[in-house]
């Protein structure tokens, strides 16, 4: 899951895919801007078949923070 | 064109082409929806070398290759396969004013699309620089779509000066076209952005036109339409879409606490300034907490769409309901989470989303409780090129709205300089000095104290008096 996580990110980023783990921080790492961030959720969701609601997207710090978000509401469909 | 001789692949507009093709063609004035704008530096230009770093840019930037035709009553569009310009003029003028006074007028030519899609022309300023004017019609490219083609230009132009590497390739503006209708026929993520728009404008009933020059043509046409309840007046007009341009500046000091106020807090810089110009017109409108404006999203999100030419920017409606009691922390949570959700919808075409709200509460054509269009350009400052840079845009002298506010970094003195092009019969050139000042006051004020309520910033405002 990491792996499609980053594929998806790098596409967003400067940073490539392999060098993206779960510790990665979506906001200081990466430099992505709000409209980044929330177009990049929405390719996030559309590749896990998931929706993460906006408050909640909004509170994701790190990588690992995105892999149990989409976890929780995969499992929850 | 006769139809033989048309290409094979035609394609439709797009969504953002279409709003801007609707713009043009219901207004008197056809200079309405082009970007005419110029940047230059400080040094000389060898402009043989700009002209061939040009040509090999139309190579690079499949949207300098778009071509425009009407078939069966209907916009096409292809892609030319290459050309090539062998003529650029080279002006030479004794001032500042003089060039402004010349590229002033081009302004005012429209570029008709089906004709021609750009104009272009390399300059030397006495005392000022040297530097490159292109007027495009909006069909074709966007501001951002600008900003990447002149960046590419000048990678080009040093790359071809020192013999080093051409910068990487830019992404096809066709393949997005193509990806476009494809997300366009994809009925269930619209069905989701249709329940969105629907919600979005029911939530806090009607909305309510807050015009930076205050109510007074709200209540005239009140009076005219015999309706003392009506809450969005006909300010989009097509009529009285003359405007004037007035721009402002925020120094560099001021400007970077606005960029470290946004740093800390995870904040966007454009949000900090339509605070503040929505704090300036819910002021001057009884202190109304909702306020609505138009705010052009540039959709350039993935790092193929930043390296790509083309129109892809729409406006997103932003509408905010904040009351008094709220901070200005709490505010731009608020307009945070706003955004935020526009964002995620902002594939859904504008049209779409317009007739929603049309739908909903019957507006005419010229009606929009939009008191503004906003739009950020994000200039880089200072790190990308080893010369100082001045980006300037031009007054359109029409608009479709009532006022168009275009903003953005100031490479030349670290600051943001502010565009304001505002329609003359309804706002005055104090009307609009007094929303810059408002504006920067109350933006400097919630950074220097979070914690204070709308309703102590609202105290501090002062309106121009009509």
């Amino acid at each position: 899951m990491l792996e499609r996580l980053a594929n998806i990110i790098s596409e967003y980023s400067d940073i490539p895919a392999e060098e993206i783990t779960e510790a990665t921080n979506i906001r200081t790492d990466l430099g992505l801007n709000s409209l980044e961030l929330v177009n990049m959720a929405v390719a996030i969701e559309d590749e896990f078949a998931v929706e993460i609601p906006d408050r909640e997207a909004l509170g994701i710090e790190t990588v690992g923070d995105t892999l149990a978000l989409i976890a929780r509401y995969a499992s929850a469909d | 064109m006769k139809k033989k001789d048309l290409p094979e692949k035609l394609y439709d507009l797009i969504p953002s082409q279409a709003t801007m093709y609707m713009m043009v063609k219901y207004s008197l004035h056809k200079n309405l929806v082009q970007i005419p704008t110029s940047f230059s530096v400080d040094r000389e230009i060898d402009f043989d070398l700009l002209k061939q770093a040009f040509n090999i840019e139309i190579a690079r930037n499949d949207s300098l290759r778009l071509r425009f035709v009407k078939q069966d009553k209907k916009i096409k569009q292809y892609f030319l396969p290459e050309y090539h310009v062998d003529d650029i003029p080279v002006l030479h003028f004794a001032n500042k004013a003089e060039q402004d006074a010349f590229f002033s007028k081009d302004v005012k030519r429209p570029v008709l699309f089906l004709k021609e899609t750009f104009r272009i022309y390399f300059y030397r300023t006495d005392g000022v620089g040297n530097g490159l004017y292109f007027n495009t019609t909006h069909l074709t490219m966007d501001a951002m779509g600008i900003v990447i083609m002149y960046f590419d230009m000048l990678s080009i132009y040093k790359a071809l000066r020192s013999g080093s590497e051409m910068p990487a390739p830019l992404e096809p503006y066709e393949k997005y076209i193509q990806e476009e209708f494809m997300r366009l026929a994809d009925q269930r993520r619209m069905a989701r952005h249709i329940d969105f728009y629907k919600k979005y404008f029911l939530k806090g009933g009607e909305p309510m036109y807050a015009g930076v020059h205050g109510p007074a043509f709200l209540e005239k046409t009140r009076k005219k339409k015999k309706n003392p309840t009506l809450r969005v007046p006909n300010a989009y007009n097509p009529l009285y879409d003359k405007c004037e341009l007035l721009v402002q500046d925020i120094d560099a000091q001021d400007a970077k606490k606005i960029f470290d106020y946004c740093m800390e807090n995870k904040l966007a810089p454009e949000s900090l300034l339509q605070f503040g110009l929505r704090t300036y017109c819910s002021a001057a409108n009884g202190r109304t907490p909702d306020v609505f404006m138009m705010s052009m999203c540039s959709k350039r999100a993935s790092n193929k769409e930043k390296h790509m030419g083309g129109c892809i920017a729409q406006p997103l409606q932003l509408r905010t309901i904040l009351p008094e009691t709220m901070t200005f922390r709490e505010a731009m949570d608020e307009m945070t989470f706003t955004r935020t959700q526009l964002f995620r919808h902002s594939q859904f075409p504008y049209p779409f989303a317009l007739q929603i709200s049309r739908d909903l509460y019957n507006f005419s054509a010229t009606q929009g409780p939009a008191c503004m269009m906003f739009s950020w350009i994000p200039i880089p400052l200072g790190e990308m090129l080893p010369f100082k840079l001045d980006f300037q845009a031009y007054n359109l002298e029409h608009y479709f709205s009532p006022l168009y506010v275009i903003s953005h970094p100031d490479p030349r003195t670290n600051g943001i300089r502010i565009n304001y092009m505002y329609r003359v019969k309804l706002s005055t050139e104090a009307d609009i000095r007094a929303l810059h000042e408002n504006a920067v006051k109350v933006i400097l004020a919630g950074i220097d104290n979070p914690d204070c309520t709308l309703g102590a910033l609202l105290d501090q405002v002062r309106v121009a008096q009509h």
